[in-house]
């Protein structure tokens, strides 16, 4: 009983606060509190970190060569960390980020475009629908229209058009589709922080 | 609550406390006070609940039904009223003894009274032994005491009265009075004294207060008070007694006794010849009397001379008169005393003097001054002893030997003398002052008149003589007396009863071992025994408990039976001068055991009478009662007695309490004669058919066999006689009084007194009615009236009428609640609840049919998915289209150049002026993307810092990525830009820099940084936030923490992916600018002069031409394919 009131009472008594400082304007209260919140959030990303290398360390002992890369260049990059903050290196840090994250992020993002490609290929045949004939379409006029829009290969007219299209389409149904999707974030932020301070939601329990 | 007492009788109300009804003076039930256990304050009875302080003054619980009263047995009637004020229920002789035996002395403790026999065995046709009454054999070794006088009343209060013999007699009287209520005396006897007291003047007042029945059970001093109703009784025998203890009907009795004992013969004769014989019971050889009393040699103390006159005034003289009877109350005779003596008589001793002169017979031996003074009794004595001389029955009974001289009263009384001959004798010291001073005194006087030397001097035992009497003249309780060999009396009683069996059998006198054997060693000085049984009286000793006799004892019966049998015939004794005191006969225990026998010629005082008649005393009946007296009772024949049979005595116990024996009831005084104050006793006589409606069953089965003779067992065939003809009948013809209509009358008033006394107790008992009704009714408290169901008031119910509920299973019941309308109205149908059954429609019955079949089917249909063939399909288009791909993205590269520039947009226009605006101040640049999307933005990011840069804007780059830090390093590399570093915690550290950008100078730290005062003045000098994100999060976050926290200008750079999202701040104003993937970059101002751009965003309009090619025909290809299975 108290292993489970005590949480709720925290959680509860933190939101109140917090609401009250941003409901009143009490910027003292509020940055106290997210200073709290800021530091337990370092404190926490440190204890990830740690637990993350922990964790893969454990695996790299047991045989594990992928948690062994892993733990194995946080523990490099960490190193020449310390080397760049105390001078034994220059751009230790940097040079390892762009020649080894950088290219290897773009990569896998380079390959996003032609999996979609080939998933909008094929589309209809996994899900011979409306909706997926409409996401085809609507595919197929946002990229011809932004395409084309600017194509010297086609007429002007018609370049128009496909930008008129683009814009109606980008304007009109995806703005309206984001909003909603904004809107319905904002309302579940809204439920889940009444939740958060009536004790219902209690993620502090899981 | 009620404050009244109704009265039974006359329902008249009376006020609560009343004793007596106000109208009829019916008593009224008792209504005792009920302390409150809490406040103390006295309720009445009736209450249940304090009047005070509202506590429940009994407990909760009812009292326990009222026992059925156990069979009692016959001696249950001799349990005479004895129980104090208000207690009720059985007649407990346990009760009457515990009440009594809180005002017994210890030494009265010492003296064990023997119990009674019961009344249903003193019949009057006793004739065999095998017909003993069961008190004869009854165990009578109890050693409870029944009785015991109040200790208060002692002979010294008595004597110091009596010493007041010169005083007038109105003074005594009123002195013993005052003594008597001032001592502690149970109400029946302090009954006694006022009733004496009130004898000459308050005769008819005294009545209701007993007929009350307030108090307790004083049935003596009922009795007593009969005197108040016979003024010759009260001449004769209540003022020398000055208010005596005894009941006047036993008084009235005794005078009878007196009148008839003078009838008696008297065989002076004998009397002088033998030495040791006992009289019977006011039966005594008179001649000796009186030649001791004439002759001066051995006269009483107080009569003999003047020292002992003045001794006996002194001591005794105030008592003498007494206890002697009516034999010396001739005028001759007084005045013989008087002129030995030089005193008078007393006048108890003129009590019957007339009478007595009348009576005594002409024919007894002794002189002619005695014979003409004794009653005719004992003339009738003499005669009879004279007779049996004549049938040669020796009359070896010898004479008490009185070579000791007795003392004169108890000469003179005879069977009262025997009493003080008795061993274990009770000193006078130990007898109570009242009883004592009803006896003799020590040095009594033995009359030595002439009249007493013509007593009969062979006047035996009473069964020499009274056999020649026709029984039937005897009263029942005469008849009673024989003692029974089978009575467990103690092992000296049945000694004596068997010898007087034998005696009586044989007709015949013991010799003079057997009864020196018996005669006590007392000494004249002490007290009579019979006295101080007097004082151990009990009512409860009546009751004589039937056991079966031990077969010890019957042995021992049979033995002295035997020996008895073989004794020659005794003759009845006589007194001679030098028979001593001690060797005089023992009445007492046969006077104890047998009422019947009071034949005495001396007459007793009204107590001695009572106490021979009901006081036993085990160890006096056994050692001190000769045996030639014992035998008095039994029958004539077939003196051998039957073993006991416990059937019988069983039976003999079932008589209650109305079963009185006719002698008892001949002897109670008339309701005219007395009140009795028994506690309830009402003054209503007992009709005389109460007594008739005796079952005969009950009687037959009560009585033996020699009983059946009785009035009460006679056959249905014959004539019932009344109890007045019974009664009459069974009294001897010596006790009968002269006068027929006196007797009669005296009978009457006995019977009807018994009656009314047994009447009185009854209705003294509380009525039966239920304890409830005694409860008064509690008063609840309103609270708890007002829990009451209205069904039981009448107000009857409160709320109006609800509607009858008629449909449904609670149809019929008014006030249901309706049920939601939704669920109680059906959807469908003419509005009537159906109750939808519980079967499958042909629907539910194909779906389970189906299920069933699926389920069974289930491994025939499964089958492997050729996947071979798919991904042989898909590898190769994955690598055409790769090819493609890759092929678009060269040709847009490194091919010519086939794309326009299209028009800038507003959000790219709205970016630049924003950047314009900021020229000069700080711009926080916020690299919150990965290298994913640096192909895309960081051609914006380098499009941005280079205008920045161009403005002259400081840069402080921040980000909550560590790509995105090495990103901002890595376009910011060769400017002069302020890092504030990670700030993690995505909203909430955006949040504190929203707050810090806020705060200006102020923020001195931010995520746990300490910021130095160049970054703190950058931070305050910031003019607009670029924000470079391809993720939608951060894009929110940075607008909805930052942006509004710090109301600073927020511009975005974001990839075309993302400008949906944007745009929505953007047309909100959230977002002053947004530039949107590589197209907006590519017209952005500052991208004109980068050809890069150009080229990249051609090689991206060609990857998409293909895109949507790929696109249309692989929708075209697998719309029109066939569906792939799963």
């Amino acid at each position: 009983m108290i292993k489970r009131s005590i949480p709720v009472a925290i959680a509860v008594a933190v939101g109140l606060l917090t609401f009250i400082g941003l409901l009143l304007n009490l910027p003292q209260l509020s940055r106290l509190l997210l200073t709290w919140a800021s530091f337990l959030a370092a404190v926490a990303l440190l204890v990830g970190v740690l637990n993350l290398f922990g964790v893969h360390a454990n695996r790299l002992l047991k045989g594990n060569g992928y948690s062994g890369v892993l733990a194995l260049s946080m523990a490099a990059v960490f190193v020449l960390a310390i080397t760049d903050w105390r001078g034994i290196t220059t751009d230790g840090v940097s040079t390892v980020f762009n020649w080894v994250q950088f290219p290897l992020e773009a990569a896998l993002s380079s390959l996003l475009a032609f999996l979609l490609l080939f998933a909008g290929a094929q589309l209809l045949r996994r899900q011979r629908n409306i909706g997926g004939v409409l996401f085809l379409l609507t595919a197929l006029l946002v990229l011809l229209s932004t395409a084309l829009a600017t194509s010297r290969f086609i007429p002007g007219r018609l370049a128009e058009t496909f930008g008129a299209v683009r814009e109606v389409i980008t304007t009109i149904f995806v703005t309206a589709g984001m909003r909603g999707i904004l809107l319905g974030v904002a309302l579940g932020t809204i439920t889940l922080g009444i939740r958060l301070l009536v004790g219902v939601e209690r993620p502090y329990n899981k | 609550m009620s404050n009244e007492v109704i009265c039974k009788n006359c329902q008249t109300a009376n006020p609560l406390g009343s004793k007596f009804c106000n109208r009829c003076g019916e008593r009224l039930p008792l209504s005792t006070k009920i302390l409150c256990p809490h406040c103390n304050t006295p309720n009445p009875r009736n209450h249940l609940y304090c009047d005070n302080c509202g506590r429940r003054l009994s407990e909760e619980t009812l009292p326990e039904e009222p026992k059925p009263e156990e069979k009692q047995s016959g001696r249950e009637m001799f349990n005479l009223p004895a129980r104090p004020p208000g207690m009720t229920g059985p007649l407990d002789s346990q009760q009457l003894k515990e009440w009594w035996n809180a005002h017994k002395s210890g030494e009265d403790d010492q003296q064990p009274i023997q119990e009674f026999h019961s009344l249903e065995d003193i019949s009057p046709l006793k004739k065999t032994t095998d017909e003993l009454p069961t008190w004869l054999v009854d165990k009578l070794d109890s050693s409870d005491p029944g009785f015991e006088p109040p200790r208060e009343i002692t002979t010294d209060h008595f004597l110091e009265l009596l010493k007041t013999k010169g005083s007038p007699e109105g003074e005594e009287s009123d002195e013993i009075d005052s003594a008597t209520s001032r001592a502690d005396l149970p109400d029946w006897l302090q009954d006694v004294a006022p009733s004496t007291s009130q004898l000459e003047s308050e005769t008819g007042e005294s009545k209701p207060r007993r007929d009350s029945g307030l108090l307790p059970s004083d049935w003596l001093a009922d009795l007593s008070d009969e005197d108040e109703d016979e003024p010759e009784t009260i001449d004769s025998w209540g003022q020398e007694k000055a208010a005596s203890d005894i009941p006047d009907w036993l008084a009235d009795f005794r005078e009878t006794q007196s009148e008839t004992s003078s009838e008696l013969p008297i065989v002076a004769d004998k009397w002088d010849d033998e030495d040791e014989v006992v009289p019977p019971s006011g039966v005594f050889d008179m001649s000796e009397f009186a030649e001791d009393v004439f002759g001066g040699t051995d006269l009483p103390d107080w009569l003999d001379s003047e020292e002992t006159l003045e001794e006996a005034e002194e001591t005794s003289q105030e008592r003498d008169g007494k206890q002697v009877s009516g034999l010396f109350q001739s005028d001759e005779f007084a005045q013989e005393v008087k002129d030995t003596l030089g005193k008078e008589l007393p006048d108890w001793l003129h009590e019957s003097d007339d009478q007595q002169g009348e009576d005594i017979a002409p024919d007894v031996v002794a002189s002619e001054t005695a014979k003409e003074n004794l009653h005719a009794w004992l003339d009738e004595l003499d005669e009879t002893d004279e007779e049996e001389q004549e049938e040669g029955e020796s009359p070896e009974a010898g004479e008490p030997d009185l070579e000791e001289e007795p003392s004169d009263w108890l000469a003179e009384l005879g069977p009262a003398y025997t009493a003080e001959l008795k061993p274990n004798k009770v000193e006078s010291d130990e007898l109570p002052d009242w009883l004592s001073e009803l006896g003799p005194p020590q040095t009594n006087i033995l009359p030595d008149s002439a009249e007493l030397v013509s007593l009969p001097q062979e006047s035996g035992p009473l069964s020499d003589f009274l056999p020649d009497i026709d029984e039937s003249v005897f009263p029942d309780w005469m008849e009673e007396e024989e003692p029974e060999p089978d009575s467990e009396m103690g092992e000296a009683g049945e000694t004596a009863v068997t010898d007087t069996t034998t005696v009586t059998d044989t007709d015949t006198t013991e010799d003079d071992s057997e009864l020196d054997e018996l005669e006590p060693d007392i000494s004249l000085a002490e007290d009579p025994d019979w006295l101080a049984e007097l004082s151990a009286l009990s009512p409860e000793a009546l009751t004589a408990e039937l056991t079966p006799p031990d077969e010890e004892e019957f042995v021992e019966y049979e033995e002295i039976e035997a020996e008895a049998t073989a004794v020659p015939p005794i003759t009845p004794p006589t007194f001679s001068d030098d028979t001593p005191p001690s060797e005089m006969p023992v009445f007492t225990g046969l006077l104890d055991s047998e009422p019947g026998t009071q034949t005495e010629a001396v007459e007793p005082t009204e107590k001695d009478y009572f106490e021979d008649i009901f006081d036993f005393d085990e160890d006096e009946v056994n050692e001190e009662v000769p045996e030639w007296l014992t035998q008095l009772g039994l029958p004539p024949t077939d003196s051998k007695s039957e073993p006991y049979e416990s059937d019988q005595l069983d039976s003999d116990s079932s008589l209650v309490a109305g079963d009185l024996p006719e002698w008892i009831a001949s002897m109670r005084p008339g309701p005219e004669e007395h009140v009795s104050s028994m506690p309830g006793l009402s003054a209503s006589p007992l009709a005389e058919a109460d007594f008739a409606d005796i079952p005969d069953e009950l009687i037959g089965a009560d009585l033996p066999d020699w009983l059946g003779d009785a009035p009460a067992a006679v056959s249905p065939e014959q004539p019932q006689p009344t109890s007045e003809e019974r009664t009459l009948a069974d009294i001897p013809d010596w006790l009968q009084f002269k006068e027929e209509e006196e007797a009669k009358d005296l009978f009457d008033s006995n019977v009807e007194d018994i009656a009314g006394e047994l009447t009185a107790l009854l209705d003294a008992l509380p009525p039966a009615h239920h304890p409830m009704d005694d409860l008064a009714k509690a008063e609840l408290p309103d609270w708890i009236q007002a829990m009451k169901p209205r069904e039981l008031t009448a107000e009857g119910p409160e709320q109006p009428e609800r509607p009858l509920q008629e449909t449904g299973p609670l149809s019929g019941i008014r006030g249901v609640i309706d049920i939601e309308p939704i669920i109680a109205t059906p959807h469908e149908g003419n509005g009537a609840f159906t109750v939808p059954a519980f079967t499958a429609t042909p629907a539910q019955q194909e779906h389970a049919t189906l299920l069933r079949q699926i389920q069974a089917n289930l491994q025939e249909h499964a089958r492997a998915i050729d996947t071979q063939g798919v991904a042989g399909t898909s590898l190769l288009t994955r690598t055409l289209l790769a090819i493609l791909l890759l092929a678009a993205i060269l040709t847009g590269l490194f091919g010519p150049n086939m794309q326009r520039l299209p028009a800038p947009s507003v959000g790219v226009e709205n970016t630049y002026a924003m950047l314009e605006m900021a020229a000069g101040k700080s711009v926080i640049v916020a690299f919150e993307y990965t290298p994913a999307m640096a192909a895309e933005l960081n051609t914006q990011a380098e499009v941005l810092l280079a205008q920045l840069a161009a403005n002259g804007s400081p840069i402080i780059t921040v980000s909550q990525y560590a790509a995105g830090l090495a990103l901002a390093d890595a376009h910011t590399a060769d400017m002069d830009v302020t890092s504030l570093g990670l700030v993690p915690g995505e909203a909430i550290g955006l949040r504190e820099l929203g707050h810090c950008l806020d705060a200006g100078e102020g923020c001195a730290t931010l995520v746990g940084h300490t910021l130095d005062t160049d970054t703190r003045s950058q931070l305050a000098d910031v003019g607009l936030i670029i924000i470079l994100t391809g993720e939608r999060t951060s894009l929110l976050n940075w607008i909805e923490q930052v942006g509004t926290a710090s109301k600073l200008p927020l511009v975005a750079g974001v990839t075309q992916a993302l400008e949906p999202v944007a745009a929505p701040y953007a047309a909100s104003e959230q977002l002053q600018g947004v530039v949107a993937g590589l197209a907006d970059t590519a017209v952005y101002p500052q991208t004109t002069a980068n050809t890069d751009t150009a080229a990249q965003l051609n090689a991206q309009h060609l990857a998409q031409l293909l895109a949507a090619f790929v696109l249309l025909i692989g929708g075209f290809v697998s719309a029109f394919s066939r569906k792939k299975q799963a």
